[in-house]
């Protein structure tokens, strides 16, 4: 079958977006089908998203492909009639952010957000199915789009590329740097931690500014010994080297609506630290199981660090456990091929 | 600086600007900036989904970037305060092709007023651009004619240059190209039949459509060339290439009014080989000049012919216009630095 991936990209970021349609369509690919991946530039500035929104709803497909499959908001508003939604994540700004982190306010901001309300809306509705990446997607949609989904988790055709070599005396917390990330609250934490494990953040920072201010903090805290901040993307033989190395995974973001680090954390056999209100990552770890799950706070968090690098048996026996449970999860490309295809 | 190469795709098909695209972001990266390559979905039948391709473009926002360079219609109306063009050609079924077996719009009334559509956004919008450069004299020709747009001719050097030798001249001209009718390769073909001096000629390159090879292998049958002609119906590997070029006597590329001088002629200068063309194969001029770098020649096979026989007995002509060719490439500064520079001024 002719089949058109399509997903919105924001130039220069390597979000998951961009990884997950690659990998989607290499999948479609090895099953036989003639796959295209469409990549559609969108800067998710409020005020110039209107615009963008139409630039997408113009064009066409119909006769380029037999299915279009639609990713990251709001590429479903490119017109098909064969159209079929995994659904990556809302505008959150405008859903579930739209108290804590709003998009700032201007004279044009609540007929943006009604804008991006009827997009959505209209996007959806003309969709054969919709698929969530995630639970905590899927309860998104059905409690702001009343819209009942299956959830598809994405697969992770190269769990094997990750390894275990020891179970170190550092935190890996990988991420591009922003603030819903919550890097901020991981070395706020260190400053309570009581043991000499170091905390070891990488990533790329969607804006400078985030990166210059978490640096900041690390100076104001004196904790420039204790936590090393990469603020560069680390190559992809790096990133298996630290998930190698480390004593334990830490990844606190709010509401995440997956969350790649989870796997790959237990792909290396590594317990993942995270909060009650991660989001995806809570579909995995278990607390006390694979990992453990603590309130979004500085003294609770350091108390978890403490309490793994103070034994250390106990963050392999949690670490080999979310290895098991990884291997449970069987996320393999075969059923999600089957799903979006059939 | 940060850089968004931007063109167009046509879904599920790849072509040559695709690739030239390709390689100007990686020369970009191999300098420093930060490169990101754009494709924005294109296609024009029926006639009026041009026009909303074309709103779409002018929609559509590229943050954050310190440079945009745009290489095709529609795609270069995207506005941007930072645009430069590197104009492969403008949407030509539009211009140069419109009213001509070459159209490729469905006719009526509603082509007519989407090509004026496309007239009236280049004349509003190409000047928006900081500067604008072409990939040939022939699209900045037409630019001036149809647009009344000044540009500077910013020639596509070769991915890599440096692997292209000379060894010998042999007894074959080698035409390497996709085989399609533009090109021309029957009539290379019918001028074998005329040729008295035994020259041989190889024909390498993927028919575009099955069917396009036909007349091609009944010709060689009929005119009992199955020894004189090899035709290898497929994309040959670059090392072939390379082999072919560098034994070859001479290149022969005589295509129907090309938009640039065609990477043929360039590899083909490389190889010290002189490029036998034709009066009406448009863009090969700028390189190929009559009796000093190769030959051009009237568009049948006997004027064909007789070039092809004057170069195979005559190899010290072969080799002295070959010579004279690979000098020509030191006069245009042909360079992915000059590229990159210019681009990024």
């Amino acid at each position: 079958m002719k089949i058109a991936v399509a997903t919105t990209v924001v130039p220069f970021a390597k979000g998951g977006a961009r990884r997950h349609a690659g990998e989607l369509t290499a999948a479609l690919s090895r099953r036989g089908h003639e796959v295209d991946e469409i990549l559609l530039p969108f800067w998710p500035d409020p005020e110039e998203m209107v615009e963008q929104m139409l630039a997408l709803r113009l064009l066409d497909l119909t006769h380029e492909a037999e299915l279009l499959i639609c990713l990251r908001t709001p590429s479903y508003l490119l017109r098909h009639p064969n159209k079929v939604v995994w659904f990556l994540h809302h505008h959150r700004p405008a859903y579930d952010l739209r108290e804590t982190y709003p998009d700032p306010r201007t004279p044009h901001s609540d007929a943006i957000r009604e804008s991006i309300y009827e997009s959505d809306r209209l996007g959806l509705r003309e969709a054969r199915r919709v698929y969530a990446i995630s639970r905590v997607v899927a309860d998104r949609l059905r409690e702001y789009n009343n819209l009942s989904c299956e959830v598809l988790y994405p697969a992770f055709g190269d769990a094997d590329s990750y390894h275990c070599d020891e179970y170190g005396d550092f935190i890996f917390f990988p991420s591009r740097i922003a603030p819903l990330k919550r890097q901020a609250l991981a070395v706020e934490a260190m400053a309570y931690v009581r043991s000499d494990i170091r905390l070891v953040i990488s990533g790329k920072a969607d804006v400078p500014e985030h990166l210059d201010r978490l640096r900041e903090l690390v100076a104001g805290l004196g904790l420039e010994d204790r936590v090393e901040l990469e603020g560069a993307w680390i190559d992809e033989g790096r990133k298996r080297e630290l998930y190698a190395g480390c004593l334990a995974v830490l990844y606190p973001p709010l509401g995440e609506d997956y969350g790649y680090v989870t796997t790959e954390a237990f792909a290396a056999s590594k317990a993942l630290i995270t909060c009650t209100d991660s989001g995806g990552p809570l579909e995995f770890v278990q607390d006390g199981r694979n990992g453990l799950v603590v309130e979004p706070e500085p003294r609770a968090l350091a108390g978890a660090l403490d309490e793994l690098a103070g034994d250390r048996p106990r963050a392999r026996r949690l670490g080999e456990e979310a290895k098991r449970a990884l291997r449970r999860l069987d996320l393999r490309w075969d059923p999600v091929v089957e799903a979006l295809t059939r | 600086m940060k850089v968004v190469i931007l063109s167009v795709h046509v879904p599920f098909v790849r072509g040559g600007a695709e690739l030239l695209a390709g390689w100007l972001a990686d020369n970009l990266q191999e300098r420093g900036h930060e490169t990101e390559l754009v494709q924005l979905p294109f296609r024009w039948n029926p006639p009026r989904v041009v026009l909303d391709h074309m709103l779409s473009a002018r929609l559509t926002r590229i943050r954050p970037a310190d440079r945009i360079v745009a290489m095709k219609f529609p795609a270069y109306l995207v506005p941007h305060e930072n645009k430069v063009l590197w104009l492969l050609h403008q949407f030509r079924l539009a211009y140069e092709l419109w009213a001509t077996p070459h159209q490729g719009l469905e006719n009526g009334y509603e082509a007519g007023r989407v090509r004026e559509a496309v007239i009236a956004a280049d004349d509003a919008y190409l000047p928006e651009a900081r500067a604008i450069y072409t990939n040939s004299s022939v699209t900045s020709a037409r630019l001036k004619r149809f647009n009344g747009l000044d540009s500077t001719v910013l020639y596509p050097p070769l991915r890599d240059p440096g692997s292209i030798r000379c060894e010998s001249y042999g007894d074959y001209v080698f035409f390497p190209s996709r085989i399609t009718p533009a090109k021309r390769q029957e009539l290379l073909v019918q001028a074998l039949a005329h040729t008295r001096s035994g020259v041989r000629a190889v024909i390498a390159g993927a028919p575009d459509v099955p069917a396009y090879l036909d007349p091609l292998l009944e010709t060689i049958e009929r005119e009992g060339l199955g020894d004189r002609v090899e035709l290898i119906p497929e994309w040959i590997s670059e090392e072939r290439k390379l082999q072919l070029y560098a034994n070859a006597l001479a290149v022969v590329y005589p295509p129907l009014d090309e938009d640039s001088y065609g990477y043929v002629t360039m590899e083909a200068f490389y190889a010290r080989k002189a490029v036998v063309t034709c009066e009406d194969s448009g863009g090969t001029h700028e390189l190929v000049e009559e009796g000093v770098t190769g030959r051009v020649v009237p568009s049948t096979p006997e004027s064909l012919a007789e070039a092809l026989d004057e170069l195979a007995e005559d190899r010290a002509l072969a080799e002295r216009l070959g010579h004279a060719a690979r000098e020509r490439l030191d006069t245009l500064n042909v360079s992915w630095d000059a590229v990159v520079e210019t681009l990024t001024a």
